[in-house]
């Protein structure tokens, strides 16, 4: 790549960046100080949904093993194979 | 007493992660051929209705069907590309060899991939496809779990060199795949509902979650980026210019050496990388994915 071309390129990126940088200032703050800072209120990015594309659907796994994944119910209560017949029982007496 | 309570809980956890038989009862015998009904009488009382290995067994069968059923429900793509039967024998070839280590079940899968180039036979004929859907969906785990920082601050951009180092958020992965394995997996999903949590029920018998089969998955090179945007993970396709610039910078290169591995085997030309390079960056740092280079 030839010096004039990586100045350039460089500048893109430069250009780039600040330009994404203002985006999402706009979309977390729509703060014209904030952008005004930055000088970069005329360029602010659009921003949507779209752009992050596919929707995975799933929240999963961050609950796995500690415990806490159903809201309403402590997850064996009522439902172990062993109820009734003493299996579960942690002190014992059974 | 601190002695005797650890080698207790050692000799219980032993007993409990023992694999199971096909019929998911509790084996007779463990692996190194001693009898499991004399085990379990040396340290579990019997009650009037159930015998030592009876109530062993409970927790061992539980211990394995919460096992499946995660293992399952992280790796439904693979279970639609590979069917039902194929798929179940894979996961107990693989948690047999692979057993949990970790505290979370969230690591269940980790060793998946390799695991699975290692032992072909249990993906032939599909291998390829397969190990596709495995990556996406370990990636996914990986994307939503991992770390976010902060993003590129507005005086690191201004002070930019040639020889600047930028990084990549944590939660961003990237995939090279054979398939159009996330048109398949979001399809699969779609389908399915969306789950928003993992039960923790255990169950006298196991629940085998309904199966959906994956079918027309295109064979072709995709680019893809599994990333986290305000706790929901997505896949964004890319262009082979994004992949190599994205991977460069994630593998640490500078920002020119990025640059230019962006174009290595690219056939744009030469007077639209700048606009396209500007475009990047800008997107990717719409999308936070952009960030300081930190020493850990």
């Amino acid at each position: 790549m030839t010096k004039s071309m990586k100045a350039l390129m460089l500048g893109a990126a430069v250009t780039g960046l600040l330009g994404g940088s203002t985006g999402q200032l706009h979309a977390a703050t729509s703060s014209n100080a904030a952008l005004s800072a930055l000088g970069q209120s005329s360029f602010a990015s659009s921003f949507t949904a779209e752009d992050k594309d596919k929707h995975a659907c799933k929240g999963q796994n961050s609950c796995k093993g500690k415990g806490g994944c159903k809201s309403s119910d402590n997850g064996c209560k009522g439902k172990n194979s062993c109820k009734g017949k003493g299996g579960c029982a942690t002190d014992g007496s059974k | 007493m601190t002695g005797e309570l650890h080698q207790l809980q050692r000799r219980m956890a032993a007993a409990v992660m023992q694999p199971l038989t096909l019929d998911e009862t509790m084996r007779k015998r463990d692996r190194s051929g001693r009898d499991n009904h004399a085990e379990a009488a040396g340290f579990i009382r019997p009650n009037d209705r159930l015998d030592s290995f009876e109530r062993l067994e409970i927790y061992n069968r539980q211990y394995w069907f919460r096992l499946f059923s995660s293992f399952e429900e992280d790796f439904t793509g693979l279970q639609a590309v590979l069917g039902r039967k194929k798929f179940q024998a894979l996961m107990r070839a693989y948690l047999e060899s692979n057993p949990s280590t970790s505290f979370s079940l969230r690591n269940l899968g980790s060793r998946l991939l390799e695991w699975s180039c290692d032992n072909p036979q249990w993906t032939a004929p599909l291998g390829e496809l397969s190990q596709d859907m495995m990556s996406l969906e370990w990636a996914h785990i990986e994307s939503f779990d991992s770390a976010s920082r902060p993003v590129l601050p507005v005086e690191t951009m201004t002070s930019l060199s040639e020889e600047t180092q930028i990084s990549l958020q944590p939660h961003v992965r990237l995939l090279k795949l054979h398939h159009a394995v996330d048109n398949a997996l979001i399809a699969l999903r779609s389908d399915s509902g969306s789950s928003n949590s993992s039960s923790n029920s255990a169950t006298a018998s196991r629940i085998v979650r309904r199966f959906r089969a994956v079918s027309g998955v295109n064979h072709e090179t995709i680019y893809l980026a599994v990333h986290r945007y305000e706790d929901t993970v997505y896949y964004k396709r890319l262009r082979l210019e994004d992949f190599y610039l994205l991977q460069a910078i994630q593998e640490g290169r500078t920002l020119m050496d990025a640059i230019d591995a962006a174009f290595e085997f690219s056939v744009m030309p030469e007077a639209e990388r700048p606009g396209y390079v500007q475009s990047a960056f800008q997107h990717w740092m719409s999308l936070g994915w952009l960030c300081e280079v930190t020493s850990d």
